[in-house]
């Protein structure tokens, strides 16, 4: 391998591994549907390599990836468009301008949030890591628990909303 | 903007709704409709996003950092058991350490585990692949104790012209995802189960992994061998469960989950499942096959078992023979320049020959159908007409050794004219000093020493083709130089390695040259005055495809001194050959 080679792989590796759950995360902002954002997560990844010395490295590479990342999710939503509900094109747009403005926020509600379940109590942290682990729908969940779906799924809604304002309270201060 | 009221309580709910996949058409409207209208409603929707987000991330902390840190040593071992120690997330307040399998959520940190690996950064990662390719057996909820079976991989060991919906054909010897559905468009492909059963599946086919012994079939037909010690593989398709008991079967599903069941060697046990019909329930039945024997597999259950009644399917025994794959000299950003070696399936058997064993070419005949005629490496700077540089003298005129001797794959004399019909009478062409009038449009080469008809293809071309043309490469025609009882052409439809295959490979830059007037002959082409000369601003990569001289109607034994080429003239892009060969024979 050459070493101008090696050198365009370490600073695609940095770059990558640095911002790969924000792209994860942008993808799924527009998607919603984790095992959709899986799918397009992977597509991406694989062409941000290959486009990678196409990247200007005067620029940052987040916003770089996610311009490569919104063609892809427009392909597959036209893909999908007949067995997914799907937001119209003009509503993708404007979350993916405000998830690319947004994007020095998801480090501090992931800190938050990480506060925030410490103070849950300790059943209903084993109800959300249950669910969470495992990648669970709610309904899921509550059939593993042998309880009524509808409960455990207002039970997880209901930490849900505390986990947000936790965490919305905390940004604040 | 036109803010819309909302209340946060109803929007929470909506995208709770959403985030759990059980909202409705309605409730979709109605949140599309508030995040449009309202800046506000769509910051609370990010964020709250950015929670089920940081809940998923914070649920599995060891599977994130993992990429950062060294694979356990339990992991290194190929083919071993393989689990992940995940960290509960109350860890922190119960101390409970778990040991969890890798969710097929974690098939995102497969890539990137497979990105690293690329990138040579990975080295520490070898393993985590693996580990997330573990399968969750069903769609229901499971307990935590059959979830900590773990499976080891699956691999993809060859291809043939395979084509994947939605995603690229793997590698040869890439490990395959575990609970993800496969629909192979085009070809056939090889696996290799951990068992040591091997599963050849042709396209149209739809499948999935479900575990180390155990395959989804909803379509398609796939042949099975399970040597001794893989007995128990299931191929498992909508209304059966085909088991091997150590055999060689071929299993076909139609689209409505019909199957048939041919046992060529041993045994299988075919167990029909439980359906809900409109009649009831239907039992499970279950019935053993010997060799020979067949199934007829419906909703009704079983249709015959015994010999005669239906043609046999036919086992795939192994893949085509076929152009595996090639190496070429590459240049720092990995583009093939000159071929070094090829590997081609030859009655059954691989064979890699270096290039320099392969039979040359003599190029006998050239009518053209366009003036852009030649292509060469991009190291010849300059152009005839502009003056060469200080050290290249470039010839004015074309250079057949570009076709006939050098190894690049980037140069050949290429857009050789064509016809929709392939010939069925001999070729007219001029020679040095004939004719150009009323010549055959086409190519035509004279090996520097016969060509041996044996077992398999005799003869490989690799074409150029720039990417943004069809990914399948141009159809050509091949015909013999002369006519006699019992030789045809042959059209050539699809390429072993075509722009799609993970063997293909992108091209160094090359230049094109034009000359005045299309040549209709060698004595034509010879004189012709090329220009231009320009680096081709559209990249391009490399196609391959092997010719059974058999298919020509060439006895086992034939000596074939030359063939034709024509472009099959179906759409506006021609043939672009830049390296032919012939092979050795077979010892």
């Amino acid at each position: 391998m050459s070493e101008e080679t090696q050198t365009i792989e370490e600073e695609f590796f940095n770059a990558y591994t640095r911002d790969r759950d924000r792209l994860f995360g942008y993808i799924f902002t527009l998607v919603q549907h984790a095992a959709d954002a899986e799918d397009v997560f992977q597509r991406c990844s694989l062409l941000l390599w290959r486009k990678f010395p196409e990247y200007d490295r005067d620029r940052p590479f987040l916003p770089w990836a996610c311009g490569i990342a919104y063609f892809e999710v427009r392909n597959f939503m036209r893909s999908h468009r007949r067995d997914r509900l799907q937001f119209n094109d003009e509503l993708i747009a404007q979350l993916s301008a405000d998830r690319l403005q947004a994007t020095a926020e998801t480090d501090r509600r992931l800190e938050a949030l990480r506060m925030c379940l410490r103070e849950l109590k300790r059943d209903d942290q084993e109800l959300i890591d249950l669910t969470y682990a495992h990648d669970w729908t709610l309904r899921d969940t509550a059939k593993t628990n042998g309880r009524a779906s509808q409960t455990i799924y207002n039970r997880i809604c209901l930490i849900r909303r505390r986990l947000h304002s936790c965490v919305l309270r905390r940004l604040a201060t | 903007m036109n803010e819309m009221n909302f209340n946060q309580s109803d929007l929470l709910k909506l995208i709770d709704h959403l985030l759990d996949q059980s909202i409705s058409p309605e409730q979709h409207q109605r949140l599309q409709q508030v995040l449009l209208n309202d800046a506000t409603a769509r910051q609370e929707f990010l964020a709250y996003v950015d929670l089920h987000l940081g809940l998923r991330k914070l649920s599995c902390v060891t599977a994130l950092p993992a990429i950062e840190r060294a694979v356990p040593a339990s992991t290194a071992d190929a083919g071993r058991s393989q689990t992940v120690e995940r960290v509960s997330l109350s860890r922190g307040l119960q101390a409970k350490p778990q040991a969890f399998i890798a969710l097929p959520r974690y098939r995102m940190m497969a890539l990137a585990a497979c990105l690293l690996l690329m990138v040579g950064a990975g080295l520490f990662w070898t393993g985590f692949a693996d580990r997330s390719t573990s399968h969750l057996p069903s769609n229901e909820a499971q307990p935590h104790a059959s979830l900590a079976q773990t499976f080891r991989p699956v691999f993809l060991s060859q291809s043939a012209s395979a084509k994947f919906f939605g995603e690229l054909t793997p590698r040869d010897q890439a490990s395959l995802d575990y609970d993800h559905e496969f629909v192979l468009t085009d070809g056939m492909i090889e696996l290799q189960f951990p068992s040591g059963a091997e599963a050849i599946l042709v396209a149209p086919a739809v499948f999935e992994l479900a575990s180390e012994s155990r395959m989804l079939l909803s379509v398609g037909q796939c042949s099975v061998y399970a040597p001794p010690g893989a007995e128990g593989f299931v191929i498992d398709t909508p209304l059966a469960n085909v088991v091997d008991l150590g055999t060689r079967f071929v299993v076909d599903v139609n689209q409505s989950g019909d199957a048939e069941v041919h046992v060529v060697e041993g045994e299988a046990e075919v167990i029909t499942k439980r359906l809900e019909t409109a009649a009831g329930t239907s039992q499970s039945r279950s019935l053993r096959l010997r060799e020979r024997e067949y199934s007829l597999l419906g909703s009704e259950g079983f249709a015959s078992t015994r010999p005669g009644h239906f043609e046999p399917l036919p086992y795939q025994r192994q893949l085509p023979d076929r152009i595996v794959s090639f190496n070429a000299q590459e240049d720092s950003l990995g583009r093939a320049s000159e071929l070094r070696e090829l590997t081609i399936q030859r009655g059954s058997v691989p064979v890699t020959y270096r290039v320099d064993d392969l039979i040359g070419v003599e190029l006998i005949h050239y009518h053209a159908y366009s003036n852009a005629i030649m292509l060469t490496p991009e190291w010849p700077s300059g152009s005839p007409n502009s003056g060469a540089s200080a050290d290249f003298e470039f010839e004015s005129t074309p250079d057949l050794s570009y076709l006939e001797l050098d190894h690049h794959l980037c140069s050949g004399l290429i857009n050789p004219a064509g016809q929709s019909t392939p010939l069925t009478r001999d070729p007219v062409f001029g020679g040095d000093a004939g004719s150009s009038s009323a010549t055959t449009p086409g190519m035509a080469i004279r090996f520097r020493q016969p060509v041996i008809n044996g077992p398999g293809p005799e003869v490989v071309v690799f074409e150029l083709q720039l990417i943004v043309h069809p990914e399948s490469g141009d159809r050509f025609h091949v015909s013999p130089l002369v006519f006699s009882e019992g030789l045809k052409s042959h059209t050539i439809n699809s390429y072993d390695i075509d722009m799609r295959s993970p063997q293909s490979k992108e091209l160094v830059p090359f230049r094109l040259y034009r000359c005045v007037q299309p040549p209709r002959s060698l004595a034509e082409l010879k004189e012709s005055s090329l220009y231009d000369g320009l680096v081709h601003s559209v990249r391009a990569k490399v196609l391959a495809v092997s010719i059974d001289l058999s298919n020509l109607g060439y006895a086992h034994g034939a000596a074939v001194n030359g063939l034709f080429f024509q472009d099959a003239a179906d759409d506006k892009d021609a043939f672009d050959p830049v390296f032919i060969a012939g092979l050795p024979p077979t010892t």
